[in-house]
């Protein structure tokens, strides 16, 4: 098989700028599709942990007026499957023009929402309130809030003492997910909006994860009024997002990928229509056509080595190039891009398939020479 | 017999373009023989190397190449076949252009298993006899034409192949170089019995050979046996380079 190699490494040196080329043309695609899928499994992952940050519980008990009795979540407690139930109330309201979601939170649980603390400290009585960083205030500043939700319905304002500021969930990073939270202790802020001893949301953990489903159910048939939520079912939403996000971007690499498989068929055609002079004297010394094409192979699976592993680098690289590049145009998409094994694995399968796809009719050719019809060539 | 045909013929094409390029040719050639094939241009010389070659089918007739009749090997075979029997140069454009001369000369040697240090060796040792052991290292683009059709001898002779067919192997050399070719034509086939087939329109190129035909609109005429000709040939030198070749093939195994 030396003599393969011979040839292979042979031609390849006398075409290496074409050869490199080809390589571009395929690397660019397999870069573009390693970018965007290590992008989108950055972002979803970073969405999917916030998200159990957000709402950390395995199902979420909701409804549009406060109208739970804590009595009830008393009871939950009580309930052989569940871990912990905690009521809370979530309203939206306004300040200064901007929607807030104000969180009412018992004070002996706060540290359950793990809030993430970025100076000043926690409410520790009615009327104080952390925030999140999103809303741009600092401690002692004082927040007036009008929120709608009220059990008689009607406007109330509220007026908070800031005492700390915390980290956004979701950093900001797609503005659409901004809550601005206020989070002020739960029996004031029932007191503050006549709610009585009630709540709007319950979060449940449950002790073990095969009972998420039959408690849910069981859920959803006692509380007709409210909305049950698993945080299986949210993920399902946002990965129902990703999804169609992943059509989009498979489009735009897939578009790319079938240029670099014309672009490859079209050198290949070509250098095999130039060699055809070359493949007709290599017959007639005794070279099998079999051995010539696979001089060919190793060609294009050279090739394609070099364009997977460059582009699988240039996309990996490439999408944190970007990701700073948005970071410095004020985009906060701080999302941490990491490397997965199988990137590699697809960038060099996407790769190989590409250059075979694209040099699979050229080296069809190669394998049907008879050495006469090439001579004839030259005559 | 090195070679037989048997009432061969060839057709090109039907309807108008219809060409009869050999028209039941039998020939027999016996080892050692070196056959100078004459005649006009499109008399069917070149058809007729093709096939004795192994290069070509013909349209009917059968064709003994080394007591196997080449027209019944399939493609896959016929490949293995050329590479051990039959050594080609044509008439130009005979090297493999970004492969030096002594990856030229080594490269049937590679393909039948030949370990490429070793077949590179041979390949040093037969470019010695063609007189180009200084240009081992060059590319054909860096050779004239003589020393390229000089290096595609060496290439021919790598395997060792009992049948050399040459298609108007010095028409496009100076004079020089043709002489060089035609003296080593004439030492390979004296020292090694080698049986040659050579188209040739030159009468001069004719003095190595030991038997002239004639062709004319694809039949073969015999002509009367030439007189042959001492070529002025330096054998000493050639079978010096023999003893050498015939060291490494000890190595080699061939
Ligand atoms: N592939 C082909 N298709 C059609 N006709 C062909 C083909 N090859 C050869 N011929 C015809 O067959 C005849 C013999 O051609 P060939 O090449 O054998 O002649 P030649 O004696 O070698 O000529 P020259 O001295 O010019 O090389 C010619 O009439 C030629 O036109
Ligand atoms: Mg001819």
């Amino acid at each position: 098989m030396e003599h393969v190699l011979l040839i292979a490494a042979g031609d390849f040196k006398a075409r290496v700028a074409r050869y490199v080329l080809t390589a571009l043309a395929i690397g660019v695609g397999v870069a573009l599709l390693v970018a965007l899928v290590a992008v989108t499994d950055a972002t979803r992952d970073y969405v999917e942990r916030t998200l159990y940050k957000v709402y950390p519980a395995d199902i979420m008990l909701y409804s549009d007026s406060i109208n739970i009795p804590m009595y009830l979540v008393e009871e939950l407690r009580n309930n052989a499957a569940v871990e912990t139930a905690e009521g809370i109330i979530l309203i939206s309201g306004a300040t200064e023009g901007r929607v807030v979601s104000v969180v009412g939170i018992p004070l002996r649980d706060v540290n359950y929402f793990a809030v993430d603390l970025k100076e000043g400290r926690l409410p520790a009585s009615g009327g104080e309130a952390v925030v999140e960083e999103s809303l741009g205030v600092k401690p002692g500043d004082i927040l007036v809030v009008k929120v709608y939700s009220g059990a008689s319905g009607v406007e109330r304002t509220l007026k908070v003492k800031v005492v700390g500021v915390m980290r956004s969930f979701l950093k900001g990073f797609v503005g659409a997910f901004r809550l601005n939270l206020v989070v002020v202790p739960l029996d004031w802020l029932q007191g503050s909006i006549d709610a009585g001893p009630f709540v709007n949301t319950v979060l449940i953990t449950v002790k073990d994860k095969a009972q998420v489903q039959p408690l849910y159910l069981a859920l959803k048939e006692t509380y007709r009024d409210a909305q049950v939520y698993t945080q299986q079912s949210l993920l399902d939403t946002v990965t129902k997002v990703f999804t169609a996000l992943n059509a989009v971007f498979s489009v735009i690499s897939g578009a790319a990928l079938t240029a670099a498989v014309i672009t490859t068929f079209a050198v290949m055609s070509i250098t095999v229509r130039e060699r055809l002079r070359e493949f007709g004297l290599l017959k007639a010394m005794g070279i099998s056509s079999r051995e010539i094409l696979l001089s060919v192979v190793v060609e294009v699976a050279l090739i394609a080595a070099v364009a997977g592993v460059a582009g699988v680098v240039t996309g990996f690289l490439g999408a944190n190039v970007v990701k700073d590049v948005l970071l410095r145009m004020g985009i906060n998409f701080d999302v941490p891009i990491a490397f997965r094994p199988h990137y590699a694995a697809l960038g060099m399968a996407a790769s190989l398939a590409v250059a075979l796809i694209g040099a699979v009719s050229p080296m069809y050719k190669v394998a049907r020479l008879r050495p006469l019809e090439v001579m004839q060539l030259w005559r | 017999m090195a070679v037989r045909l048997h009432n061969v013929s060839k057709i090109y094409g039907d309807g108008a373009a219809r060409t009869v390029a050999l028209d039941y040719v039998s020939l027999e050639v016996s080892p050692g023989e070196v056959v100078a094939l004459m005649g006009p241009s499109g008399s069917g010389k070149t058809t007729m190397l093709n096939i004795i070659a192994a290069l070509d089918r013909p349209t009917s007739g059968e064709v003994y190449v080394m007591g196997v009749d080449v027209t019944k090997l399939p493609e896959s075979k016929l490949e293995k076949f050329r590479l051990k029997n039959v050594g080609y140069l044509f008439q130009s454009y005979n090297l493999v252009s970004y492969l030096t001369a002594e990856q030229n000369v080594a490269l049937p040697l590679m393909a039948l298993g030949v370990k490429k240090e070793l077949a590179l060796l041979r390949a040093r040792v037969l470019l010695e006899l063609v007189g180009l052991e200084g240009a081992a290292r060059l590319y054909p683009h860096q050779m004239s034409g003589g020393m390229q059709q000089r290096t595609a001898l060496a290439r021919a002779l790598a395997a060792n192949p009992p049948i050399l067919v040459l298609d108007e192997p010095t028409s496009n050399i100076d004079l020089d170089n043709a002489s060089v070719v035609l003296g080593l034509i004439h030492v390979v086939n004296r020292l090694t019995k080698t049986t040659v087939f050579m188209a040739t329109h030159d009468p001069d190129v004719a003095r190595v050979a030991t038997r002239v035909v004639y062709m004319r609109a694809g039949r073969v005429y015999d002509a009367v046996e030439p007189p042959r000709r001492e070529f002025k040939a330096d054998m000493e030198r050639a079978a010096a380079v023999y003893e050498k070749l015939r060291h490494v093939d000890e190595l080699i195994g061939l």
